[in-house]
């Protein structure tokens, strides 16, 4: 059955971003909102898995300090205006979630609780709240159904529509009834996410890149996708929530028995930015020191009897995995290739108003450059944040363009090439399946050679193998039935990221943040206070790099250039006191809650 | 494996865990009146469907469903 949808704005991805956007929209008077989901609001994206952290100022902190932090422990690479932007109107949005329900982390005397985690110190400025679980995005799901916006749920978004130069639409299908979506507006938000090719640990196995996919094909610029960033995770099971158990007593060493991150970052440790966390753990494993490991074996029963009460969900699964905490080391790892999950990251480029490049086209979360607020790393977690705030902004500015602009007229034409593409899949009756492809994806991007310790001649064979697959295996591919050819769709997205990774980062001839090269050595704030830009060009793409408006930041490096401490510090050695000092000072998380 | 098995006793068809799954790996037997897993191999062990459904008719295990690369 062939569905067509219009309406004023057209949301695609129903994660905080999208669900923020629409909630906004609403409110702000628009009628006619469609948003569309691959699965099911509240039950899909990383909003739903998110560890329930929010960096968030308040009126009594300074946003001066808070803007000066953030840019510093991003390496300089934020907009620096986007991150007062996001902290001020951040704070808007958080006194609302109490009123909608979210149940916030309070303190002994009943206020919001501000406690310390991830790249973020007691003696300086920034400050994470905390909630648990799915809640907030059921909560979100509530505002969205109380104010009756229309959800398509189930449907797969493949691509964009465009009328001249405009983005005025979007198909779909839904994979178990085998039902065509057509989708008509005036303005679309781009809200689908990020990526992180499938790989290990849960919550992002269906967020594929599609927002820069399909955003990237009708012509909007990408940036810093050389900044994707890994997470960490246990090796044989599924399990993150590193940022807790270190704060909690956990320490990682390599096989020797060294905690490494002394050497490395002996201020944050282990709760280092995440860039830097992932390359340290990779450069032992490079220099013949792994495995890594979570070693807590030194907690007491108190401890242990927190933990559970603490994070019961982690333990479970610590039990479930035959794992007993005071007598097992855990082997610990990184998530590969979620070179574009959370932190620093690649996305659209967007104006002040969520605007991409393309008109017609907003982009929000995860499926704008992350890079914009978080630099190169995740100093605490911006992210859900971002989300709502760069929803409202878009919501804002998508609403005055929807009462401008006409509603477009159908194009059957570009819907049947678009579908003849997107469907093609089916019709093949041999050739790789889309397992298959992934996996010679995942085989090319995943070894730490690649997606962390950087080197000109390893990128450039990956390079070679991810455009071979994309030309030879693509063409071939087989899809059995709609769910396959879900997956066959996803692949052309997460090859794109790929390449968008791969060039980007043969492109910065420099280390910094997850760019780690092992042929530039050197952070360069001389050359290199620059973004990646990517840019579609006939069939392929063109990379280029373009200054940062340092001028307009307020806070800037020195202009100098120096060796990247994971290079630096590989090979240093520590004397025992300097080591057993820095060993002795603790780590701070969110100490009580 | 992830998601190892639907409690046929137990299921009523109601269709709550195939509307949860993100990955699409249960679909509704519509003629049995049953949930049945479809593609085990995609399911992320996200424990979802096994936390809506209210008979507690889903049993999730911790390990992984499939092989996944790694990074050494
Ligand atoms: C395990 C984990 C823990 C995290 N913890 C935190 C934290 O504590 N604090 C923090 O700030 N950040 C955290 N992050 C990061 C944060 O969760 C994300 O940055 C944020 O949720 C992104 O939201 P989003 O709305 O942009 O995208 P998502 O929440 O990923 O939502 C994207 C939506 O788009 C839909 N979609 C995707 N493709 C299509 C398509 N083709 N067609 C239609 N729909 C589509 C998906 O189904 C999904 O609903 C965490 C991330 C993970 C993975
Ligand atoms: S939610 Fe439970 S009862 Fe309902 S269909 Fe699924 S398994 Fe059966
Ligand atoms: S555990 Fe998650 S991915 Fe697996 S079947 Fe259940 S809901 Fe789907």
């Amino acid at each position: 059955m062939e569905h067509t949808v219009e309406s004023d704005v057209l949301i695609i991805g129903g994660g905080l971003a999208g669900a923020s956007a629409g909630v906004r929209l609403h409110d702000l008077g628009v009628e006619r909102v469609c948003l569309v989901d691959k699965a099911r609001v509240s039950r899909s994206g990383c909003s739903t898995f998110a560890a329930g952290v929010i960096t968030a100022w308040f009126p009594e902190d300074n946003i001066d300090d808070w803007v000066r932090e953030t840019a510093e422990r991003g390496q300089y690479m934020s907009d620096q205006e986007w991150v007062e932007t996001l902290y001020l109107r951040g704070y808007e949005w958080i006194c609302q979630l109490e009123g909608w329900g979210v149940e916030l982390e309070k303190d002994a005397q009943g206020r919001i609780a501000r406690v310390c985690g991830r790249g973020q110190l007691p003696h300086k400025a920034l400050r994470n709240i905390m909630f648990h679980g799915p809640q907030f995005m059921e909560m979100m799901r509530k505002q969205l159904i109380k104010r009756h916006l229309r959800l398509v749920e189930g449907v797969t978004i493949t691509d964009l529509l465009t009328e001249g130069s405009r983005v005025v639409g979007a198909i779909g299908f839904n994979p178990r009834e085998g039902d065509t979506y057509t989708f008509y507006s005036k303005a679309v938000i781009m809200a689908a996410g990020a990526n992180a090719y499938k790989s290990i640990n849960i919550g992002h196995k269906n967020i594929t890149g599609d927002s820069h996919g399909m955003s990237f094909r009708v012509g909007a610029e990408q940036a810093c996708f050389d900044f994707c960033t890994q997470q960490t995770c246990a090796r044989n099971f599924d399990m993150t929530g590193l940022n807790m158990l270190v704060g909690l007593g956990g320490k990682l060493t390599n096989n020797n028995g060294d905690r490494f991150m002394l050497r490395y970052f002996p201020e944050y440790k282990e709760q280092e930015i995440l860039p830097h966390l992932c390359g340290s753990m990779a450069m032992e494993v490079h220099r013949g020191r792994g495995p890594i490991f979570l070693d807590m074996t030194d907690l007491s029963g108190d401890g242990i009897a927190r933990l559970r009460r603490v994070i019961p969900i982690a333990m479970q699964i610590f039990d479930d995995a035959g794992v007993d905490l005071q007598r097992d080391r855990i082997e610990w790892t990184i998530r590969p290739g979620a070179f574009s999950i959370a932190s620093g990251g690649g996305g659209a480029v967007i104006d002040r108003d969520c605007r991409t490049t393309v008109p017609g086209l907003f982009a929000v979360g995860d499926a704008a450059c992350t890079t914009t607020y978080n630099g190169v790393g995740d100093s605490g977690a911006q992210n859900l944040l971002w989300c709502m705030v760069s929803g409202g902004i878009a919501a804002e500015a998508a609403a005055s363009e929807a009462g401008t602009v006409r509603m477009p007229a159908a194009n059957a034409r570009q819907v049947s090439e678009l579908r003849e593409i997107s469907f093609a899949p089916l019709n093949r009756r041999e050739g790789p399946t889309p397992d298959d492809v992934l996996l010679q994806l995942q085989m090319t991007i995943f070894p730490y050679t690649v997606t962390v310790i950087r080197h000109r001649d390893r990128l450039e064979r990956a390079v070679r193998e991810v455009v071979r697959i994309q030309d030879e295996e693509m063409p071939r591919i087989v899809a059995a039935d709609g769910h396959q050819l879900v997956k066959a769709n996803e692949l052309r997205n997460m090859l794109l990221c790929a390449q968008f990774t791969l060039r980007s980062s043969l492109h910065r001839e420099e280390s910094r943040g997850a760019n780690l090269r092992e042929d530039f050595p050197e952070t360069d704030n001389v050359n290199w206070l620059r973004w990646t830009m990517v840019r579609s060009k006939g069939d392929g793409l063109e990379i280029s790099s373009r200054p940062l408006p340092i001028e307009r930041f307020r806070f800037r490096p020195p202009s100098e250039r120096y060796l990247h401490p994971i290079f630096a510090r590989a090979d240093i050695r520590l004397d025992k006191a300097t080591t057993a000092e820095q060993d002795d000072r603790p780590i701070f998380y969110s100490s009580d809650v | 494996m992830a998601i190892i098995g639907i409690v046929e006793e137990k299921c009523t068809g109601c269709g709550i865990c195939v509307r949860s799954c993100p990955m699409d790996v249960i679909r509704l037997d519509k003629q049995a009146k049953l949930a049945r897993i479809a593609y085990q191999s995609d399911c992320m062990t996200c424990y979802l469907c096994q936390k809506d459904c209210r008979e507690e008719a889903v049993i999730v295990s911790a390990a992984r469903a499939k092989h996944i690369p790694l990074a050494w």
